[in-house]
């Protein structure tokens, strides 16, 4: 799949750890890990709407599209 | 505990009993095949040599037998013949027995809540397989033990004769569980999907 998930980088800018991300918009941290690691195969609008709201992001701050084939970029 | 969670349990119990039973009942078959005198039963096939064997009733007039099948029980038995009789006994036990531990594996996974998995689809598609296996299995058995007694067998006025019936039953019952296995594969990709969602 070539989404990249830019969880990681979203969370060291805004000094958050992934529980407390997990604990504000209701997600458990095994899921959150699964979008983190590029294990998810899809993700629900109303998880993206809570994740650029707590994080204070766009989409696409989010989420980015790559070129390259079959790789995951975490 | 919810119904819905104790009902795989109640089932996990009763086909562990199922086994426990089936196991005995096998064992006792077998003991009365081999080692008493209990008659064997055979699927036979009759014909009149002549049409000499006739009906008589009041209302309809007169009939004639044509050909007849039925179950004949013999005592004195030879080795060969006990032995595919225990092969029958042996086949159905088997079978019962794969069939109940299959049952038995997909509660199990029921119980745990997680039924969606590849080895459930498997495993039902095994029990789709065993169906049809079985039950040819045990049609040929009943042909082979028949032709064996047919050799030695002499019947005044009666023609003797081995049926090997083909009964469609199992095979059509096996293909409307593999179908439903591979429905059930398709819904395990569902879950997939579904556990993968965030």
């Amino acid at each position: 799949m070539s989404i990249e998930v830019h969880l990681d980088r979203l969370l060291l800018d805004r000094k958050m750890t992934l529980t407390e991300l997990s604990n504000r918009v209701g997600i458990t941290q095994a899921n959150l890990s699964n979008l983190k690691t590029g294990k998810a195969r899809a993700i629900r609008f109303t998880t993206l709407d809570a994740l650029c709201r707590e994080l204070h992001c766009q989409p696409g701050e989010l989420l980015s599209h790559t070129t390259e084939p079959d790789r995951l970029h975490l | 505990m919810s119904t819905t969670n104790r009902l795989p349990r109640i089932l996990q119990r009763l086909t562990e009993i199922g086994i426990a039973i089936t196991a005995v009942v096998a064992v006792v078959f077998l003991v009365a095949v081999v080692f008493t005198d209990s008659a064997l039963e055979t699927p036979m096939e009759f014909t009149p040599d002549e049409d000499t064997y006739s009906l008589a009733s009041e209302a309809w007039g007169t009939g004639t037998i044509h050909d007849a099948v039925g179950i004949v029980d013999f005592t004195d038995k030879s080795a060969a013949y006990v032995a595919l009789s225990a092969a029958k006994v042996l086949a159905y036990a088997a079978a019962s027995l794969a069939l109940l531990v299959l049952l038995r594996r997909i509660l199990q996974t029921l119980s745990a809540g997680t039924p969606f998995v590849d080895t459930n689809a498997d495993r039902i598609r095994a029990i789709g397989i065993l169906f049809p296996a079985f039950g040819f299995l045990i049609q040929g058995l009943h042909w082979a033990t028949s032709l064996m007694v047919m050799d030695t067998v002499t019947a005044e006025g009666l023609h003797i004769e081995a049926r090997l019936t083909l009964n469609l039953t199992y095979l059509f019952i096996g293909l409307v569980i593999v179908a439903l296995a591979e429905a059930f594969r398709y819904g395990t990709h569902l879950q997939t999907d579904a556990d993968l969602t965030v």
